[in-house]
């Protein structure tokens, strides 16, 4: 397929190489087979994943054969854009989908994900763990035979406190998963989250994300005219182009009863000591520790007359001090009550949006929404920027479509906090 | 959802009778990967007719190192384990577990048929070669004679990472952990348990790393030491 090395307009692809090497090494272009590619990022989830949407007149199936083990490599690239490209090696496990379309050809479905996937379906630990939680992380991504091995980049940020725990023949990402559970950062938050990315993957708190530079502003105005640039060598500018929301939509603006039983409000939790027989009881409030936590935006999601008491959340945690030689207490009764509440404030506000795809777009990612309001609240009202959708945003999840000559990129959007104070004199 | 486990250690630093138990599909066999160290303490489950406070009621300590029990959790995460009872059995394909069994300061002798056996009765099966033999059990009179005449070496497993255990004629068991240490290129060999032995009955240690040469030169440190 021929690559432009310009951008003509927003959305504007490159499929380089889509490459099959089946276990034996035969190996198999099939880019002019393509008909679509999705590849699939997730802030909650490990592995990057996708589907390949594939014209066969080759008959492919019979000449490798395609049987689910296979890898697939991935050089798909926005053109300009230094650190605009994919290019990995993925596991095919999947078919799907498959019509014969005619004599000639059938199409069909292939579903890959990333190879580490595949080691972490196949290793299993039995040892115990102990130390700072982000070198216990460390040490699973690297190790060969009792990790995930992995080649990729990583960013872990550091945790502030240790932990010890047995892994009871779990796979590694099962491991990382139950030290998330445990992990608190220099901010005192416990809002770990493991995901991988375009870049590779990441043990990062949600703070640490909060705190970066917006990446990418998108506006939702449907009177948006193309503007001549400087050169006036078009009329197309392709800049503002990437910002325009061709679609969004708002699933769900807001669930109290939801948000209530999520414990984001506040919570309260007894913990019970098996060794010393001590009951404790501790309350949290999201109110209160709003102000020592970094957000997104300035102001909380909910007034300071939000209706809520501690009992909304009833937690037991059974403590158990001294349960492995040399350690304290190795529960995660310190960090529960905290992570239960950031976790349901970030899932509080969310939306997807459909723009123009580009490749330097990922997960974690800090934009900013601006979408106007339907019409002033009063005459004297100057303010157009609707408050409670506008703001601050993470990309929690990317939906890359690349079809043969376009790329869209659909994002799920996530805010915990608001750029309109609701204590606010109306 | 219930457990079954083998007691490795009973010598619980808070006398609270708890155990640390190996516990069937869910910890490895291999004690280099998983050592008995690094299990957690199963708590002894009383009875309903035991106060279990303030030293009042029976004392949870029946079990022995190598005592089968069967085990439920506190947490969802496996992490807190409770012994509910004990489960009797006749051991004759574990040798971890027979030798374990042996560990608590149980007599090793031989019984009636020659065969080495623990005080509580079990035979010590699948010692060396019986297993790689496919032998069913016991092992010779005179081996077992001079087995307990003198000191013995099990090797447990296998391969890169290999564990040794010594009884010697006092029925004292020594373990070991030995690993191949890349760096060095040789066998690194670690006393787990070396508080249970007097000074002068464990110099060789003194809960340091030692480092051989080849494997079989732990096998002869370990008949000439203890």
């Amino acid at each position: 397929m021929e690559t432009s090395q310009q951008i003509v307009k927003a959305g504007d692809v490159n499929i380089e190489a889509v490459q099959i090497t089946t276990a034996q090494g035969v190996y198999q272009d099939i880019t002019n087979q393509v008909m679509a590619i999705q590849i699939f990022e997730d802030m909650f989830s490990p592995f990057t994943s996708g589907t390949l949407e594939i014209r066969d007149s080759l008959d492919l199936l019979n000449v490798f054969p395609l049987n689910g083990e296979e890898f697939l490599h991935l050089k798909i690239s926005t053109p300009t854009l230094d650190k605009g490209n994919i290019d990995h090696k993925f596991y095919i496990f999947k078919m799907s989908n498959r019509v014969m379309a005619g004599d000639r050809s059938t199409v069909y479905t292939l579903h890959f994900i990333s190879v580490e996937a595949l080691t972490d379906l196949n290793t299993k630990i039995s040892k115990t763990f102990s130390g700072k939680c982000s070198d216990i992380i460390r040490q699973i991504l690297d190790d060969k035979t009792q990790g995930l091995n992995v080649t990729k980049p990583y960013v872990i940020e550091e945790t502030k406190n240790a932990t010890k725990y047995i892994s009871n023949f779990w796979p590694p990402v099962k491991n990382i998963n139950n030290i998330i559970e445990s992990s608190i950062n220099t901010n005192n938050q416990s809002s770990y989250v493991f995901y991988e990315n375009r870049v590779g993957f990441n043990f990062v708190s949600l703070d640490s994300l909060y705190d970066t530079n917006i990446f990418q502003t998108f506006v939702y105005d449907v009177y948006v005219r193309d503007k001549p640039t400087d050169t006036l060598k078009t009329t197309r500018n392709v800049t503002e182009d990437y910002k325009r929301i061709r679609e969004i939509t708002i699933p769900t603006e807001f669930d109290y009863i939801e948000r209530l039983r999520g414990g984001m409000f506040g919570s309260k939790m007894y913990t019970h000591d098996l060794s010393s027989k001590r009951i404790a009881l501790n309350g949290y409030n999201m109110l209160d520790n709003f102000a020592s936590q970094k957000h997104l935006n300035k102001f909380p999601l909910a007034s300071n007359k939000v209706s809520y008491s501690y009992d909304e959340l009833l937690m037991t945690v059974p403590k158990y001090h001294n349960n492995f030689s040399d350690f304290g207490d190795s529960t995660n009764a310190n960090s529960i009550q905290n992570r239960t509440s950031l976790m349901a404030q970030i899932n509080g506000n969310k939306l997807e949006i459909v723009v123009p795809g580009r490749f330097d777009y990922t997960v974690g990612l800090r934009v900013e929404m601006k979408l106007y309001k339907i019409e002033p609240n009063s005459k004297t009202d100057n303010v157009i920027v609707d408050g409670m959708l506008s703001g601050t945003y993470l990309i929690s999840a990317i939906n890359h479509y690349v079809s043969r000559t376009m790329h869209e990129c659909t994002f799920e959007l996530m805010k915990e906090s608001l750029a309109i104070d609701l204590d606010r004199k109306i | 959802m219930f457990y079954t486990g083998c007691v490795e250690n009973r010598l619980d630093p808070l006398k609270l009778g708890r155990c640390q138990v190996r516990i069937l599909g869910l910890h490895t066999e291999d004690k280099v990967l998983l050592p008995t160290i690094d299990l957690p303490w199963a708590y002894p489950l009383g009875s309903i007719n035991s106060a279990s406070i303030s030293g009042i009621g029976w004392s949870p300590t029946g079990v022995v190192q190598g005592t089968w029990v069967l085990v439920i959790f506190m947490d969802e995460c496996k992490q807190q384990p409770i012994m509910i009872g004990t489960l009797g059995g006749i051991p004759q394909t574990k040798a971890a577990m027979a030798i374990s069994d042996a560990s608590g300061g149980d007599l090793v002798t031989t019984n009636d048929d020659g065969e080495l056996s623990t005080a509580l009765g079990n035979v010590i099966t699948d010692l060396i070669d019986n297993i790689a033999n496919g032998e069913p059990k016991g092992v010779p009179q005179e081996t077992a004679e001079k087995y307990h005449i003198n000191a013995i070496t099990v090797e447990l497993s296998t391969g890169s990472s290999t564990v040794y255990q010594v009884i010697n004629n006092d029925t004292n068991v020594v373990t070991s952990n030995v690993s191949f240490n890349e760096n060095t290129k040789s066998y690194d060999a670690t006393l787990i348990n070396p508080e249970q032995y007097e000074a002068s009955q464990y110099t060789p240690f003194n809960g340091t790393t030692k480092q051989f040469a080849e494997k079989t030169d732990i096998l002869t440190y370990f008949d000439k030491n203890f």
